[in-house]
């Protein structure tokens, strides 16, 4: 039962766990657009301005930077377009909450219509 | 010769555009157009455009540069079979590839037994004016039978990345599936014309549109492991605007195929079904064409002509005001009923059909958006598989749930807990796997593993209830094709979950005589060799695989260099293994020295492709029963 307890605490604070640089690094890799490929990482290829920028990502890690300045400062030197998964801004709100609205105005027509046969 | 062939083929596309014209005026009930008959109509139809496609394949395989398409596409040192799959893997022979099948359904359903005279009248003169728009639009636009003066000796050949078995086989399934909503479309058409919407013409639909739907679901399968082995990235699926393209319709179309059911089985939703109808036919459109336009960039983009582009837009255009306006006109008058109770099969059904059309929304945003603030705004913006998983995994759990839960609904109102009692086995079994599997895996994130529990629930209900026998032991007919189309999507989503989860690669600069460490595997860099084959060289590296010690096997990936266009592709060399495929692929070496050799880790890829099979499979099996099972309780 304290197995269980434990598993369940982990679970939810797995996001607060701290990875080794490197795994960091990789995953920051996945989310930066290599700028001179079609539609790849700068994981996934090895061109010359992805390793550049490969190499960059890590200095910046072990200065101690986290995640979210790093993207920041990828987000001013290159635009949004660099970043594989577009964050939440004026300009994507559209994109990030329209399925959601989508999604709630069908449960309550369904939900409605319904009701208003019983 | 090349003179003669130009004035024959070019008689035939304005012989069927005559015909086309005559059966269409059928739409009009009138004396004048009564004879010829529509399935003589419908043998010229057919006849004329076989005949032209068959000349464009001959013109393919002697190689006569004479004709532009032939120049511009292929080679005469080309292996034969892509020769032949060359006819199609240019715009204007797939456009021709296209109406061919247009005019086969047409013609199918012309010869179709036991449906009124004037339904069917109606019905393929909504299709032939269709072919008429589309051989006119070959004809005059993109004409697959110009020809040149200039006597060339070679060709400049065909994109060697299309040079690919899999390949010739991809578009003309994927076709098939697309150009099915079409009949799917004319037979929407007729019953808002002839106002009956209801059992019989479900009935009517549904071999048709099942069997649009599983060429449609074998097409983007096929195309998934062609980039899979091809494209030598490691992935199945990248949320490319191409292939996002081919999902759209098969998203609306599953919507469709279970409301076809429910009309057919409860008289309901009528109005519906005929939107989701003409939704999937335009999203077909859309798929094919606008990936054609050049807007998307891609493999799949062969022609770039602006008015060719403005022809299709202008033609969807059309098509979406005419039967919109069709609709709106006539809906009243179709009988609409809608009785259904709250907790039963119907309601489970339209709530799945709501979680699809969300789901619709999401690929539609994400291909489109970059597109939109690019355009409008001149902001550029990156929309990445992220995007799509992060907002689509919560859907699919509720997804996989009413999935579930609804066949076990009766189709009145139904007590949820008595079905959850009943249920108890399957649910304790499944709740007991999720949890060793998640706890022996160390997965331990929620959306996971309640995608993996309801995808569990989902693939041994259906796969039970397959096996449904009677009190004296006997093996009752159950409805075998939803059911394992349905375990298989459960079994697509478990492998798709736990790829995602247990991928792993590694990327090393290897020399000759390195040894390189995968999981417990050693891969030991044996030679690289240079072959010559007849249409292309290559650069061979070869990689002794061992366990232990011992050999397990060799892999070759391979670089391709073709010269005719000159082109480089980088061959993956795959072992598929029942619980994990291992995949090495080269890249092009930087130095003289090592060459950067990618290796993955791909778990459950067979089994994704057994869920995916799975879910063809059903889909043909619901196609070929006739009359579906009343399974009232």
């Amino acid at each position: 039962m304290y197995k269980i307890i434990k598993i369940f605490l982990i679970m939810f604070w797995f996001q607060g766990y701290t990875v080794a640089e490197d795994q960091r690094a990789i995953e920051l890799f996945k989310e930066v657009r290599c700028l001179v490929c079609q539609g790849q990482t700068i994981h996934e290829s090895n061109a010359e301005l992805a390793e550049d920028l490969k190499q960059l990502i890590r200095e910046k890690i072990s200065q101690g930077e986290t995640d979210h300045q790093i993207k920041e400062y990828l987000v001013e030197r290159y635009g949004d377009w660099i970043l594989m998964t577009p964050p939440f801004k004026s300009l994507t709100y559209i994109l990030w909450s329209l399925p959601f609205l989508i999604m709630i105005i069908g449960a309550i027509a369904i939900y409605r219509q319904k009701r208003g046969q019983a | 010769m090349s003179l003669y062939i130009f004035y024959i083929s070019n008689f035939l596309l304005l012989l069927c555009l005559t015909a086309s014209l005559m059966q269409s005026s059928k739409i009009i009930n009138n004396k004048i157009f009564a004879r010829p008959g529509v399935i003589v109509l419908a043998y010229v139809q057919l006849i004329s455009i076989l005949l032209s496609f068959l000349i464009l394949i001959y013109l393919f395989l002697i190689s006569d540069f004479n004709i532009d398409l032939v120049y511009f596409n292929s080679h005469s040192e080309k292996p034969l079979i892509y020769k032949f799959s060359g006819v199609w893997g240019n715009h204007e022979g797939s456009m021709l590839l296209w109406i061919l099948i247009l005019v086969l359904f047409n013609f199918l359903f012309a010869l179709s037994r036991r449906i009124s005279e004037r339904f069917k009248e109606i019905t393929v003169a909504v299709q032939s004016i269709m072919i008429f728009g589309f051989v006119a639009f070959l004809f005059f636009l993109s004409n697959p039978f110009a020809i040149n003066q200039n006597n060339f000796f070679e060709g400049i050949g065909l994109n060697p990345i299309l040079q690919d078995p899999l390949l010739a086989i991809h578009p003309p399934v994927l076709y098939v599936g697309y150009v099915g909503f079409s009949l799917v479309f004319s037979l929407a058409i007729a019953g808002l014309i002839t106002k009956e919407v209801d059992q019989q013409w479900a009935s009517i639909v549904k071999p048709w549109v099942f069997s649009a739907w599983a060429f449609l679901t074998a097409g983007i399968a096929l195309g998934s492991f062609w980039a899979y082995y091809e494209l030598g990235w490691g992935g199945y699926w990248f949320w490319d605007p191409v292939e996002n393209a081919s999902l759209m319709p098969w998203i609306a179309a599953t919507a469709l195929i279970h409301c076809v059911l429910i009309l057919q089985k409860r008289n309901v939703m009528q109005s519906w079904t005929i939107i989701l109808a003409i939704l999937t036919f335009s999203l077909s459109l859309v798929g094919t064409f606008l990936v054609r336009s050049g807007i998307l960039n891609s493999v799949h983009t062969f022609a770039s002509d602006p008015g060719r582009g403005l022809f299709i837009l202008l033609f969807i255009f059309l098509i979406l005001v005419f039967s919109f306006s069709l609709f709106a006109y006539n809906s009243e008058k179709i009988n609409e009923t809608s009785s259904m109770d709250l907790i039963s099969r119907g309601t489970g059904i339209q709530v799945n059909n709501w979680l699809l059309i969300t789901i619709l929304t999401i690929v539609l945003l994400g291909t489109m958006y970059p597109l939109a603030t690019d355009l409008l705004l001149n902001k550029s913006l990156t929309v990445g598989p992220k995007y799509y998983s992060t907002t689509i995994a919560p859907i699919i759990i509720l997804f996989l749930f009413f999935m579930f839960i609804s066949p076990r609904l009766g189709w009145t109102d139904t007590k949820l807990y008595k079905i959850i009692i009943q249920l108890r086995y399957l649910i304790i079994t499944s709740l007991t796997i999720t949890l060793i599997i998640s706890l022996y895996f160390e997965l331990f994130d929620l959306t996971e593993i309640l995608i993996i529990f309801f995808s569990l629930l989902l693939t041994i209900s259906s796969m039970t209830s397959s096996l449904n026998f009677n009190k004296q032991n006997i093996l009752v007919r159950t409805n075998l094709g939803q059911n394992l189309a349905h375990a298989g999507f459960g079994i697509l989503m478990m492998a798709v979950v736990s790829n995602a989860v247990y991928s792993e690669e590694r990327i090393y600069n290897a020399k000759v005589g390195d040894n390189l460490q995968l999981q417990k595997y050693i891969f030991s860099f044996d030679k690289i060799e240079q072959v010559e084959e007849s249409n292309y060289n290559s650069l061979k590296a070869y990689f002794l695989m061992k366990k232990d010690g011992k050999l397990i096997d060799t892999f070759t990936p391979e670089i391709r260099f073709y010269s005719n266009p000159p082109t480089i592709t980088s061959e993956a060399s795959i072992l598929h293994k029942f619980f994990s495929d291992i995949y090495l692929v080269m890249n092009v070496p930087q130095d003289q020295q090592s060459i950067s050799v990618r290796m993955h880790i791909k778990p459950f890829m067979t089994i994704l492709w057994l869920g995916a099979f799975m879910i063809i499979i059903g889909g043909i099996i619901s196609a070929s029963i006739r009359v579906g099972r009343s399974d009232e309780k």
